[in-house]
């Protein structure tokens, strides 16, 4: 049960041979998840001198094994698409699974989760060492005052119990540590950072970027958490992006950012980190006489032997609805909704983003060009939100925004030539490489509006996971603020793109379910009322001071920015404090 | 430097139980048949299940057939009247295998239907290198001129359902564990006509006995036509 990334030589691993012994040790802190959020707060902490444990519920990851980026469709069965049926069959909510990458994602038939008919939610989820790092989209864009007060902006719900000048510092920090690549772009709603230089435009994202400007909207380079320059001192084993454009089935370089690069190798090296993958946490135990947490019930993944560990301190990283799941099934005589729900807001205001709609085609005067060697750049342009930044941007229709990620330039067959071009043989052949170096699109991101009938429970049917414990049923619907912003993301997508001179071959769209954005937010939100959030402004449980839920469950608002680096922040930050607190005896 | 709570000892977990009990089981839908595989301290066991009848209880969903489960050294037992009573459900994202889209179109046989899931399945529209270089769907609009959400409503299908089985008997089967609260997940990932048809009957019965107000004629309708279908 090693962890064999060369980075982790030094991880101390368990495995079940480790359970003779006679008396049992306590951790300073126990983390779940080890992902983005979890791998932070493993680096921060053992950093700072706790004993930490994580309990990841995936198996460990090896990447020479594991890796596949460098393989070519024609090496592999199938061209790589698997063999027929094979998501349908075992991971058919897992999205971005390509045949590549499977094995970074949990099977569905051992994983369930339900829904009301007609009412679908798309749950992608990677339970390995490193959890969705792993294959992440790297976008990382900061939330502004615009997100974390829209409450004061335009009366719908509620700020944020934080703001940007309080998150700023934290954001630096983060930028700087993982590596993003980016520019200063000076627009206040997408705040400026710490970057390393930004990945060149295509000459379609130059035309794109121009044809926004003309309609008033800004293009600027995506910012990605990738890195584009020699690496800093404590970036050990990571490597400049070399633009093989395969991010997604694993990057053995370590060029994008992963827990297993970089987070858990810095916390592996102060000797005080203790991995444990394939450990499944059942539920929180808690102390019957204080009603504070003392350790986790967790069940092995693979032998199915049941275990127990004893924390002083708990932070949930798992993701954000499987650490919501977790406090659900905390239920105990001191917490009988659930650990941390005296409020009865856990599981509630469920949001995420939404996309599917935009637009796509080609641009004439680059079609026929000689092909030039682009197709690996795994970014593009993003035109930022430019709907209610003030009273002149107020649309009359929505509240909030969305941004539109774009972009232009050659891909690996099929890529455009999939559906772009229709047709077959020898003409279909010539249309393919005349527009090869031809195609545009351009696909919303947008916020959804955090309410309370959004949400999360566990199913109340007693639907049970392949281990027995309890699942998740889904509530979630997007409002009429939502289909109004789709509407207007259709007509303003089409209207860009023809300023910018191309030939538009299709637009519209339908709105992505839920949940396939892979951006879930909220279910255990923080906020300064006890009454109306389940965590103070330092992701610290209000009703149990030694629990923290450091990942997107706690957030208030989704904005329409991608998430992790808010995510990234917020953890250093509740982990500084919680150091504090830990120090002061308050935990 | 924060103070080790603990030292000198190696255990760092402790041990409270092991696997007694089957949760659950997952089976594919073919033709009328459920078939899967679950795994016992790392020994497969293939399963089956042929529903014989359908009936509605109490507004649920029940059916009631043959379990029979091929041990690992290659015996086969099974157990008659097995109960499996619909409790939940997990509704389906993306391409409906045949569902309203594809019933009244004639030219639009199964391959069509598999080919464009696939197509769909391996790089979805969101998940592209490069945002946006594919084409978008066909716009739906809503009656306010809006784009429709994906697989909601009138586009909509049942992809898991999930049934409680009967309290089973571990030795009677040959499985070593506690057979008494096994939960039978159901994929409908369709590949015959058959199976889309029963899909289709199974969207038909969860619409209605989930809806509000219940639609009992309807699902009543529904159930009629699945043990037409079990019987024939």
């Amino acid at each position: 049960m090693l962890c064999c990334h060369r980075s982790l030589d030094r991880l101390t691993t368990l495995s079940e041979n480790e359970t003779t012994v006679k008396s049992t040790k306590v951790f300073d802190a126990l983390i779940i998840g080890s992902g983005a959020s979890g791998g932070m707060a493993a680096k921060e902490l053992t950093a700072r001198g706790f004993e930490v444990l994580v309990l990841e519920a995936g198996p460990p990851v090896n990447p020479a094994r594991d890796f596949t980026h460098h393989t070519w469709p024609y090496q592999v069965m199938y061209r790589g698409f698997g063999p027929p049926g094979w998501k349908q069959q075992e991971q058919w909510m897992q999205d971005t699974a390509s045949h590549f990458s499977r094995h970074f994602y949990v099977k569905d038939s051992e994983h369930p989760y339900t829904t009301d008919p007609g009412n679908p939610f798309m749950w992608v989820r990677a339970r390995i060492v490193g959890g969705k790092t792993l294959h992440w989209g790297r976008l990382s864009w900061r939330l502004s005052d615009l997100d974390f007060k829209a409450a004061s902006h335009d009366g719908f719900g509620d700020d944020w119990p934080i703001s940007y000048a309080e998150m700023a510092p934290y954001y630096d920090r983060v930028e700087e540590f993982i590596g993003v690549s980016g520019n200063a772009d000076g627009l206040p709603h997408v705040p400026d950072g710490k970057y390393m230089p930004a990945m060149p435009l295509t000459c379609g994202e130059h035309l794109l970027r121009k044809g926004a400007e003309k309609t008033g909207r800004r293009g600027i380079s995506m910012r990605v958490a990738m890195l584009t320059s020699q690496p800093k001192s404590f970036m050990k084993g990571r490597r400049k992006c070399h633009y093989c454009g395969h991010c997604g089935d694993g990057c053995d370089v370590n060029a994008m950012f992963s827990s297993i690069a970089s987070t858990l190798p810095l916390a592996a090296a102060t000797g005080r980190l203790t991995l444990r993958p394939n450990s499944i946490v059942r539920h929180i135990v808690t102390d019957k006489n204080t009603g504070k947490a003392k350790g986790v019930a967790f069940v092995d993944r693979v032998t199915r032997e049941e275990y127990e560990v004893d924390a002083k301190v708990i932070i949930l990283a798992a993701s954000t609805l499987e650490s919501t799941r977790l406090l659900l099934n905390s239920r105990s005589q001191q917490h009988p909704q659930g650990l941390g729900n005296s409020s009865g807001v856990l599981g509630r205001y469920f949001v995420d983003h939404f996309g599917g709609i935009g637009a796509s085609g080609f641009f004439p005067m680059l079609a026929g060009r000689d092909p030039i060697n682009e197709d690996g750049k795994a970014t593009g342009i993003f035109i930022p939100r430019f709907r209610n930044l003030d009273k002149t941007t107020k649309h009359p229709k929505f509240l909030r925004g969305y941004g539109f990620e774009c972009g232009s330039g050659t891909s690996l067959f099929p890529g455009m030539a999939r559906r772009l071009i229709t047709g077959f043989g020898p003409d279909y052949k010539k249309q393919v490489r005349r527009f090869y170096t031809a195609p545009v699109g351009m696909t919303v991101r947008a916020a959804m509006l955090s309410r309370f009938e959004n949400h999360v429970e566990l199913d109340p049917s007693g639907v049970v996971d392949a281990w027995g414990i309890p699942v998740l049923k889904m509530h979630i619907q997007y409002s009429d603020n939502e289909r109004e912003m789709a509407k207007d993301a259709a007509e303003t997508s089409e209207e860009i793109l023809r300023a910018a001179g191309a030939e538009v071959v299709s637009t519209g769209g339908q709105m992505t379910a839920p949940g396939r954005i892979i951006h879930e937010l909220g279910t255990a939100r923080m906020g300064n009322d006890p009454k109306t959030s389940v965590l103070n402004k330092f992701n610290q449980m209000h009703d149990v001071k030694n629990v923290f839920v450091t990942d997107g469950a706690s957030f208030v608002s989704s904005a329409n920015q991608n998430p992790t680096l808010t995510i990234l922040a917020l953890t250093l930050r509740a982990c500084e404090y919680l150091t504090e607190e830990y120090k002061r005896g308050e935990l | 430097m924060l103070r080790k709570t603990e030292t000198g000892s190696s255990q760092l977990v402790r041990p409270t139980g092991n696997q007694r009990q089957l949760h659950s089981i997952h089976g594919l839908l073919r033709g009328r048949v459920v078939d899967g595989q679950f795994e016992v301290r790392g020994q497969p066991y293939r399963f089956s299940f042929v529903p014989a009848t359908a009936a509605l209880a109490d507004a649920k969903l029940v059916l009631n057939g043959r379990l029979t489960v091929h041990s690992p050294q290659g015996s086969m037992r099974f157990v008659d009247s097995v109960e499996a009573r619909l409790v939940a459900i997990q509704g389906g994202v993306g391409v409906s295998p045949v569902r309203r889209q594809l019933l009244t179109g004639t030219a639009q046989t199964s391959q069509t239907a598999t080919s464009d899931q696939k197509m769909d399945q391996e790089k979805g529209p969101e998940t592209d290198l490069q945002p946006g270089l594919h084409a978008f769907e066909s716009p739906r609009l809503d009656e306010l001129g809006r784009p429709m959400v994906e697989s909601t409503g009138r586009l909509s299908f049942v992809g898991v359902l999930y049934f409680n089985l009967s309290a089973l008997d571990g030795p009677t089967l040959g499985v070593p564990l506690d057979l008494s609260k096994v939960q039978l997940n159901l994929r409908l990932a369709t590949t015959d006509d058959l199976a889309r048809e029963l899909q289709n009957l199974f969207s038909n019965v969860t619409d209605a006995i989930y809806g509000d107000p219940i639609d009992e004629r309807a699902a009543g309708e529904s159930v009629q036509e699945l043990n037409r279908i079990f019987k024939s």
